[in-house]
């Protein structure tokens, strides 16, 4: 930390970041950004294991071990094995798309109940393509799906952008409409213009040109020269797309954090009238901040068609598919960062794909993963742990360094009170009346120091 | 009805209570938020039927204290006697049933309802299942208004309704709710002159009917004029309890902040240089869509202060945001000329610049509402200190992505050279005290170098000392030759920092004075009256008009 | 070819009849929505609270033998979920739209997994007639032509939606109680240091939203579909949080948003002769609402403290 002293008789800088400040500054940012998202998941998974035991049968002991078994195969079903995980990794993918959808709105403080909406309008327009160009070689094809899904899940995100910034409708109402209205239009289409000959219900498959390579076969046909293959690579399904995903991570990472969008768009979501008053535009920014949540979900919609067999658009699937409010947990688990709804996606992802492991040996339905998501979002929402960190804190550190520790802990402080550096500095206040200032009251003229200036003196003096 | 239904009760328990001479007693109240000590044993006694001044800076505990009272916020340790005896005020709800009002320094009134609907609230006639009687809840309030000489139209929704109108509102519902003991904080900081002292004549009046008064200030003059007693606090502590007529402003001052405050800011004349901001026939409409700026015009001069005086509400907050882009003129111009010296640079229209353009243009704005506007409270000093900048070469490439080194270095430089105290520059600026919040906005509008310098009540709630330091910056400001608008409701802080004021009613201009005008003077002006440059006759209507 | 079958469909009463039917079933949750709002509190699960009151009205119906224990038990599970929402939100001062979601997934996953282990995913039965919410009969009135069809061959919940309707609008607006929840949703800390119990009315108001819903839930299946499946209610919740907001959070205007919308969801099952695919007139009521919330009700302004939780120590 170079300081440059811009005064020569400045006094030491009050801003001195000290050793242990620093490392408070970051457990609290270790504590708020795993802390809350672990004990949230471990009061759910308790709540989960209740909930086993009072609908299986037999005695306590007998429930409690059939919840275990029961999570035992929800864990080797989502990440036992390579298969599993890779298994896994497809429910992963659009998880992490509609995740960075949710939580790109949510750091303008809109809430995105309209991921699935968006998802499912990139999968359709990408469809449609993949459809009617169909003998278009795949070099054009793939990309022309790919942006044409983006740019459709864009302009569903940003319909909703614009209501809001031109009329004030609340997005929690318009993504909700414009979800439903989207899931009748693929219903429409999948029985209708684009239904597949002889079928009921569904397009036909995309074109084979268009279908993305699985990971595992595209490692052995690249790195595999070098390093050794993974035999049977047609088991492992993950495909490309998963890349896309992390890629996909990294750019909302660097947009949010390293960009003026990113500082403009928390801006505008913290404080609107501060973002009037910076002369970021409000409006501009919402439309632009739902268009890029829906490009994410309509590019994840779009990469999982592609990716993912049977290729093809099905009936009512959005409409029972329930990936755009797991994202809603997904983005509030990964607290709205970029590694969190990694993690949050991989966690739901694989709870989902364990859950038919486990609904199959355990005999546990697997709704319970449901069950289990709605109480992480109770336990997020509700945030136990500020409460129970803010006592934890208090306790055993206030006797120290009260105000810092409790603005670490998120508390209201004045700072003021109790200047860091400077022992004695807090007791100023408290000090009889300097001689100035009896001065300065005797005739009522004369200039007064300041608290600053005191503390410069005396620094100075002791320098 | 239940007016006329309690009071009968309150009498008849009176001639027992004549053992404690006291309406309230507060005894060793504790209080800590997380991390601040709001009331550290504090001591309050309050005589029955005196009007009772609780006095202090911003942020010594006195409403922290009279929420205690109101039951709004429960104390940590303490005892309270009301009329002797010992209670436990546990909601506002046991405050009522003990006589006890309290009119709050944010109005709690609901905005879409009617006066008579505000002030039986919660006491409607018939109890709560009842269908509500429109009738007999205005006949109370009509009742109500004529017993106590407040006279309101109960059917006026409140919204529509003059601030001073509903503050009247609030104290008729806590006599509605038969008060006996009425508090009242900061009750005159939104109020002109006039109503202040239609105010005064009220709550004398009250208190000559039997009611004991809380009157929560820190203006010492409305202390002396007023009240009987006086209770001092200083940082959550009690430094004094005081007879009235047996003490002083300077004594109560001094107890106050600990040391004579310094109103008077040393400075040297002025030598304005060119005109740096021009308004001309400026014309902006309020959020409600009413006309708040009505053919505003003036200039600011580069090396000197323009005060603009005037009650809250009259316009000043507009005319802020349109010059400073955040709002749209209706008509009229605002032009902003470079100056270096007496060298005059190019001139740029700002009349329709949006606050990023304004910015770029070289003015600065220190906004009226720190929190609300200055700053983002969630995040930390450093994105604070390039707010409005962010996308300057400084901080960004290529306008977009953000220089992180370079906006730490920042923010490190303008918390050293304006003395902002915290532990780290990483910190959200919330867990900063209110007088370091200000000099963060303060550091960020200054040091951008601005050529015109917008200051909107800069030193609002904020500590003496962090008034001292901004009122010297902004005297350092103007002698580097910067223009200054300075905004403000406080008087003495117009009159001590201006080179000229001009004082603002109506959303008018109403007349440019020398800081030598008289407070006589400038409180005519801010009610419209004309008491210089215009004819005795003018003058004298202007006056009529205005009582009128 | 299009305008003969129009005229058919618009004028029969069997239209009238079933757009009416549709429109209390979502007139039920969207009168929840109303009062809660209104005191302050958010509230988008409705649709959980109402797949609640489904299972549980077809499960306690089952097993009681009896379709008033089943109702009951409905309007009760409808209450008791909105309880979880009132303790969430109003006392533990979380964000009522993510409660409002996870009571919704939560509401899913119980009923799926419940219905799973009790049926073995067989799926429970129709209700035989006896055990269903019965028509109301009417007598000669429900012989009046077109009228009679519509208004009186109804369920007996839509005539109980239409009193609750006015009952509700008569409480909201006329009554002091019904003047405390505005002030409540309004601005709290006014409602407060007026002695009024803000969390005591938000409670209630929450919990009422509940029961309605619970009781839309127990129309839907003891009434209409005469039995239980996996997500029944399809979004029905949804569409009537639209009609709170369409309706400018009213009970009266929540009435004709949920009459317009129950006329588009009547007209969707039978213009398909018109050769108009019923999927995209299912779209109507969906864009309706839109055209509405950007033209009709773009300024309807939502209570003022909606959504935002109570805290007493805050006062300044």
């Amino acid at each position: 930390m170079a300081l440059q002293t811009a005064q020569p008789r400045s006094p030491t800088p009050p801003a001195l970041e000290t050793r242990s400040t620093a490392w408070l500054l970051w457990l609290r940012r270790v504590g708020s950004g795993l802390g809350r998202p672990l004990l949230a998941l471990v009061l759910a998974l308790i709540a989960g294991v209740v909930v086993i035991m009072i609908t299986a049968s037999g005695s306590l002991i007998d429930r409690f071990n059939a919840a275990l078994l029961a999570y035992g195969y929800l864990f080797v079903g989502a990440f036992g094995n390579a298969a599993n995980l890779s298994f896994s990794l497809v429910n992963v993918t659009p998880l992490i798309f509609t995740g960075l959808s949710v939580a790109i709105a949510y750091r303008a403080r809109l809430f995105n109940i309209g991921a699935e909406g968006q998802f499912a309008a990139g999968t359709i327009l990408a469809a449609i393509i993949g459809l009617k160009c169909s003998t278009w070689p795949g070099w054009l094809l793939v990309p022309l799906m790919i942006v044409a899904g983006a740019l459709a899940g864009a302009v569903w995100g940003g319909i909703v952008g614009l209501l809001k910034a031109w009329r004030g409708a609340h997005e929690v109402v318009t993504t909700i409409m414009l979800n439903w209205i989207i899931f009748y239009v693929s219903d429409w289409l999948v029985s209708g213009p684009l239904q597949a000959p002889g079928q009921a219900d569904q397009t036909s498959s995309m074109p084979p040109q268009t279908n993305l390579p699985k990971l595992s076969v595209l490692y052995n046909q690249t790195l595999g020269h070098f390093l050794p293959t993974i035999s049977q690579p047609e088991q492992y399904i993950v495909d490309i797309s998963f890349l896309f995903a992390l890629a996909a991570l990294v750019v909302y990472w660097f947009l949010m954090t390293r960009t003026t969008f990113g500082y403009e768009t928390r801006v505008v979501g913290e404080n609107p009238r501060a973002a009037q008053y910076a002369g970021i535009s409000v409006k501009r920014n919402v439309v632009l901040v739902m268009a890029l949540a829906g490009l994410f979900a309509g590019l994840g919609g779009t990469l999982q068609l592609m990716g993912q067999y049977p290729y093809e658009v099905i009936g009512q699937v959005f409409r029972n598919d329930t990936t755009g409010f797991d994202a809603i947990g997904v983005a509030l688990l990964g607290r709205m960062t970029a590694i969190g709804i990694f993690l949050g996606a991989l966690l739901f992802g694989g709870m989902r794909q364990g859950g038919s492991l486990m609904q199959l040996k355990a005999n546990v339905p697997g709704d319970l993963v449901y069950i289990i998501e709605a109480l992480v979002l109770f336990s997020i929402a509700v945030q136990f742990l500020p409460v129970i960190q803010q006592a934890i804190v208090k306790r055993f550190s206030a006797a120290r360094r009260p105000t810092v520790v409790a603005a670490l802990a998120g508390g209201v402080v004045d700072l003021d009170q109790e200047p860091t550096n400077g022992a004695e500095a807090p007791m100023m206040n408290d000090q009889p009346l300097p001689e100035t200032d009896k001065a300065a009251l005797a005739d009522g003229q004369g200039q007064v120091q300041t608290p600053a200036q005191e503390r410069q003196h005396q620094q100075n003096g002791e320098a | 009805m239940h007016e006329q239904e309690k009071a009968p009760l309150a009498q008849a328990a009176s001639p027992d209570l004549a053992a404690s001479p006291y309406a309230v007693e507060m005894r060793d109240i504790c209080k800590a938020w997380p991390g601040v000590v709001a009331n550290d044993h504090v001591n309050l006694r309050v005589q029955r039927g005196e009007i009772h001044a609780l006095v202090g800076e911003n942020g010594a505990g006195k409403t922290t204290l009279m929420n205690i009272l109101y039951g709004l916020v429960r104390p940590d340790s303490g005892e309270i006697y009301v009329n002797g005896e010992r209670v436990h005020i546990s909601g506002p709800r046991d405050a009522i049933r003990l006589h006890i009002g309290m009119v709050h320094q944010h109005f709690m009134l609901i905005p879409p309802l009617t006066v008579a609907e505000n002030i039986v609230l919660g006491q409607e006639p018939g109890g709560p299942l009842a269908v509500y009687d429109r009738r007999r809840a205005r006949e109370l309030v009509l009742q109500l208004s004529a017993r106590y000489g407040l006279p309101i139209d109960p059917d006026a929704r409140i919204e529509k309704l003059s601030v001073g109108l509903q503050q009247r509102v609030e104290i008729l519902k806590a006599l509605y709710r038969a008060a006996d003991i009425l508090i009242l904080d900061e009750p005159t900081g939104v109020l002109t002159p006039q109503e202040t002292y239609e105010l005064f004549d009220v709550l004398r009046a009250l208190s000559r009917q039997g009611k004991t008064v809380i009157f929560i200030t820190h203006k010492l003059r409305e202390v002396l004029d007023l009240t009987d007693r006086v209770t001092v606090l200083r940082r959550g502590r009690n430094v004094g309890e005081l007879v009235t007529r047996e003490t002083n402003q300077a004594e109560i001052a001094r107890l106050m902040v600990g040391r004579e405050v310094l109103l008077r800011v040393e400075k040297r004349p002025a030598r304005p240089g060119p005109v740096v901001l021009r308004v001309e026939n400026l014309h902006a409409s309020s959020d409600r869509g009413l006309e708040a700026l009505q053919g505003v015009s003036f200039e600011v001069h580069a090396g000197e202060i323009l005060g603009i005086a005037g009650v809250e509400g009259n316009g000043q907050s507009e005319l802020v945001e349109v010059l400073s882009g955040m709002r749209r003129a209706t008509a009229g111009r605002v032009t902003v000329t470079h100056a270096s010296g007496e060298q005059i640079g190019k001139t740029y229209d700002i009349t329709s610049m949006n606050a990023r353009e304004v910015r770029l243009v070289g003015v600065a704005h220190i906004p009226e509402d720190r929190r609300g506007t200055g700053l983002v409270l969630s995040d930390t000093i450093e994105n604070n200190a390039i707010l409005g900048r962010e996308r300057w070469p400084r901080f960004a490439w290529a306008r977009f992505i953000l220089r992180l080194g370079e906006i730490a270095h920042w923010a490190r430089r303008l918390v050293r050279e304006f003395d902002v105290r915290t532990p780290s520059t990483r910190l959200p600026v919330r867990a900063l005290s209110g007088g370091n919040q200000q000099k963060i906005i303060v550091a960020r509008e200054f040091a951008a170098d601005p050529q015109l310098l917008i200051a909107a009540q800069p030193t609002r709630g904020v500590d003496i000392g962090a008034i001292e330091f901004i009122h010297r910056r902004l005297v350092e400001q103007r002698d580097a030759g910067k223009a200054i608008l300075l905004v403000s409701a406080e008087l003495d802080e117009i009159r001590s920092l201006s080179d000229r004021i001009a004082v603002m009613y109506e959303g008018r201009i109403v007349d440019i004075v020398t800081p030598e005008a008289s407070e006589e003077e400038l409180g005519l002006l801010m009610t419209g009256g004309r008491p210089s440059g215009a004819s005795r006759e003018e003058q004298a209507q202007a006056t009529g008009d205005s009582g009128a | 070819m299009f305008w003969p079958i129009f005229l058919r469909v618009i004028t029969s009463g069997d239209l009238w009849q079933a757009s009416l039917q549709f429109a209390a079933l979502l007139l039920l949750p969207a009168l929840g929505g109303v009062i809660s709002e209104r005191s302050g509190v958010v509230n988008i699960a409705m649709e959980g609270m109402m797949l609640i009151g489904c299972y549980v009205g077809v499960v306690i119906t089952l097993a009681s033998h009896s379709v008033l224990v089943g109702l009951l038990a409905a309007i009760i599970a409808g209450g008791l979920l909105a309880l979880v929402h009132g303790v969430v939100s109003i006392h533990l001062k979380a964000d009522q739209i993510i409660s409002g979601i996870a009571i919704n997934v939560a509401a899913l996953g119980l009923t799926n997994y419940l219905n799973i282990i009790q049926t073995g995913g067989q799926g429970i039965p129709s209700l035989a007639s006896n055990l269903r919410l019965p028509m109301l009969s009417w007598g000669p009135l429900a012989q009046i032509p077109f009228l009679g069809q519509v208004l009186f061959q109804q369920n007996v919940v839509f005539y109980v939606t239409i009193v609750i309707l006015i009952g509700l609008q008569f409480l909201l607006f006329r009554t002091n109680l019904g003047l405390r929840i505005r002030a409540v949703g309004e601005h709290p800390q006014a409602a407060d240091t007026a002695g009024i119990a803000v969390r005591l009315i938000r409670y209630a108001c929450v919990v009422a939203s509940g029961l309605l819903s619970g009781l839309a839930g127990a129309f839907l299946a003891l009434g209409v579909a005469g039995t239980f499946n996996s997500n029944m209610t399809a979004g029905r919740g949804f569409i009537a949080l639209a009609a709170v907001v369409f309706g400018k959070y009213t009970p009266l205007g929540a009435a004709g948003a949920c009459l317009i919308f129950g006329l588009g969801l009547a007209l969707s099952v039978r213009l398909q002769d018109t050769g108009i695919d019923s999927n995209l007139l299912a779209t109507l009521p969906y864009i309706l609402t839109i055209i509405a919330l950007i033209g009709l009700v773009g300024r309807t302004v939502a209570p003022a403290a909606d959504g935002v939780p109570y805290e007493p120590g805050s006062a300044e």
